[in-house]
């Protein structure tokens, strides 16, 4: 699960080493293409990648510009076409309607809280909570519909596994347990 | 632009030789180095320098308002109308949010609603700083500790000196208005303190500050519930290390800068890891806004003059208050009122800021040192106190704090994930409190006693080796966001 783009506001160095500048025309072809790259590069890896977009930001300019990323990497992803790569959109604060920076919000019990630094991007560590309970779905829907376990990908024994390990150790001797 | 970096290097390297060149003619000396300090305020965002411009010529019309003022009562309201405003810059910017989401919570709690709008406007950057130093300019020229000045180029100078401007030290406006009068004497630059100063600085941020943050203190901080107990107190160790490093670097640094430049700041750390008592401690960090806390807070709420309740009360405003300067968060009033909690029980227990015993009973007699054991167990203390403090302004919530504290006395388990590397920046930084003062004063001596080549050498060495040691990116300065 990654989200990328925040810092990417610079200078791209290619794999030629070839610099091109934060603003110049042809800036957003080339990020496209790295994305593109990296992209295809999970793919062949058969990765599951969840790629979150960005939420509001304070700064209307930024604002936009995280919005044009954000929509790029549903482009990008959507040419693809790969099961195992999702794009997420990002955290919302407002369930419907435009969604606008906020830096206080309700928390798990309903009490406002500060959820988003004073830098106008970052989360707090309360926004972070927000953000993980409604990414947490999205990655075990991801996992499902990979057939895997998240169990399984935590290292975790699977409710099955554990009851076939009882079911072994039954018939042949004393159980083996990872 | 931060301290340590090629664009400050370069921006010094530019403002030095001009300042000098320009030193016999004062006024176009105060002209450059104000446009240079609007410039490097502006580097952080182009619209903050109108807001430190109305509010710098705001408090130079408001000191010529009350000096003004025969009548008594109409120069205190004057006083009081000036206070207000620059008070209320500094809520609407940074409480504004805070005051409005704890009213909703109180409110929606009792069971009423309350419909107010939160503002989503950037926080300028070293609000709480200028607004501080416009305060005291305007409270001096009340009590007629200085007259106000004429030339508001001398106020838009003071208030925004870049070597102070975002971070401190709090400048007394007496203590720097009257350096601004004519022209400076190089004789007067330390040369060997100010360096020594400033790469003592560079080394505690770059090295010391930064690696404490991303090689431990940031990771333990993150998620506290899955740290081990012994990672939890080696965190707070590392945090107490970690904001020294970063904050008394930033001022070594600015009162470094500023001397180069022929200005003088005030000390603003004096081993505050040393102290014996809480009281000592506010004597030794951030001496510019305890003392200016004390002064233009404390001593007009009364301070210790109108009894014991009214003294500790008075501890406890302060305290809090000071708290709440740095940010709009109930962790930092707790941090700020337990300071004033501490403050207030040696009080209570006698026990004065500088290690020596109260006077024999009776109020005879000269005050007794305590015993080399009182010192060690006052200092174990004091330490451990203010390193529990600080668990509140680094978890800047209530459940971060909540839950650093809960796993921390769990005793869950004592695993460290704290790396030698992590362990030797560690000692290194609290060797800057072991190490004996005299050794640095050497140093500077023998720096000071070279000639010009080893001069020149050494600080470029130094800050090579410190940039070839650091880690990649700068980390802004802690007290930025304040």
């Amino acid at each position: 699960m990654l989200s990328i783009g925040l810092n990417d506001q610079q200078f791209i160095v290619d794999g030629n080493g070839q610099r091109t500048a934060w603003g110049a025309p042809d800036w957003t072809d080339k990020y496209r293409h790295e994305v593109d790259e990296f992209l295809k590069a999970a793919v062949e890896s058969r990765a599951i990648v969840l790629l979150v977009g960005m939420p509001a930001m304070r700064d209307a300019r930024e604002n936009t510009a995280i919005g044009d990323k954000n929509a790029m990497f549903a482009a990008a992803i959507g040419a693809l076409g790969d099961p195992n790569l999702h794009y997420v959109e990002p955290w919302r604060l407002r369930a419907d309607g435009a969604e606008t920076f906020a830096s206080y919000g309700p928390d798990k019990s309903g009490r406002l809280v500060q959820i988003r630094t004073t830098d106008g991007e970052h989360f707090t560590t309360a926004g972070e909570d927000l953000a993980a309970s409604y990414l947490f779905p999205k990655i075990v829907e991801a996992l499902d519909a990979a057939g895997k376990s998240l169990d399984r990908c935590l290292g975790r024994q699977t409710k099955d596994e554990h009851q076939a390990g009882d079911r072994v150790s039954d018939d042949a001797g004393p159980a083996v347990h990872r | 632009m931060l301290f340590p970096t090629i664009e400050f290097a370069v921006f010094f390297a530019v403002v030095f030789p001009i300042t000098w060149l320009l030193n016999s003619q004062n006024t176009w000396k105060k002209l450059f180095l104000t446009a240079a300090s609007y410039y490097f305020y502006a580097y952080w965002r182009l619209d903050f320098t109108l807001l430190l411009l109305l509010s710098s010529v705001f408090n130079y019309g408001a000191a010529l308002a009350i000096d003004r003022c025969n009548d008594r009562r109409l120069r205190l309201a004057t006083l009081w109308v000036a206070i207000v405003a620059n008070l209320a810059l500094l809520v609407f910017f940074k409480y504004w949010n805070f005051l409005v989401a704890t009213l909703i919570n109180v409110s929606s709690a009792a069971g009423w609603t309350v419909d107010l709008g939160f503002v989503e406007l950037p926080l300028p950057v070293a609000i709480s700083f200028f607004t501080f130093h416009a305060l005291s300019y305007i409270i001096d020229v009340y009590r007629r500790v200085l007259p106000p000045t004429r030339s508001l180029l001398d106020i838009l100078f003071y208030i925004s000196f870049f070597p102070h401007l975002i971070a401190g030290p709090i400048v007394r406006a007496n203590k720097f208005l009257a350096q601004t009068l004519g022209p400076r004497d190089p004789k007067n630059i330390r040369l060997g303190e100010s360096v020594f100063l400033i790469l003592g600085g560079l080394f505690k941020k770059v090295i010391v500050a930064n690696y404490l943050a991303t090689g431990f203190v940031d990771g333990v901080f993150r998620d506290p519930a899955a740290a081990s107990s012994l990672d939890l107190v080696l965190g707070m160790y590392a945090y107490a290390l970690q904001i020294y490093c970063d904050f008394s670097a930033y001022t070594d640094i600015a009162i470094g800068v500023a001397n180069l430049l022929g200005y003088e700041f005030p000390q603003n750390f004096n081993y505050p890891y040393r102290a014996v008592s809480v009281q000592d401690f506010w004597r030794r960090w951030h001496m510019s806004l305890s003392s200016w806390l004390r002064d233009y807070l404390y001593i007009p709420l009364g301070g210790s003059r109108f009894g014991t309740v009214a003294t500790y009360r008075n501890i406890m405003i302060t305290m809090a208050l000071g708290g709440l300067w740095h940010g709009a968060s109930w962790a930092f009033l707790i941090w700020g009122s337990l300071h004033g909690a501490a403050l207030v029980v040696e009080r209570m227990l006698g026990i004065t800021g500088s290690g020596e015993s109260p006077a024999r009973a009776g109020g005879e007699g000269a005050p007794v040192k305590r015993s080399p054991l009182a010192s060690a167990l006052g200092w174990l203390v004091t330490f451990q106190f203010v390193s529990l403090a600080w668990v509140f302004f680094r978890a800047p919530s209530t459940d971060a704090w909540l839950g650093y504290f809960t796993t921390m006395f769990s005793g869950r388990s004592w695993s460290t994930t704290m790396t030698p590397f992590v362990a030797v920046i560690a000692g290194l930084g609290a060797l800057s409190h072991i190490l004996p003062p005299r050794l640095f004063e050497n140093l500077q001596r023998r720096y000071d006693a070279a000639s010009l080549p080893v001069k020149v050498a050494v600080p470029f060495i130094v800050i090579y080796l410190i940039a070839i040691a650091a880690p990649a990116g700068i980390a802004p300065f802690i007290y930025f966001q304040f």
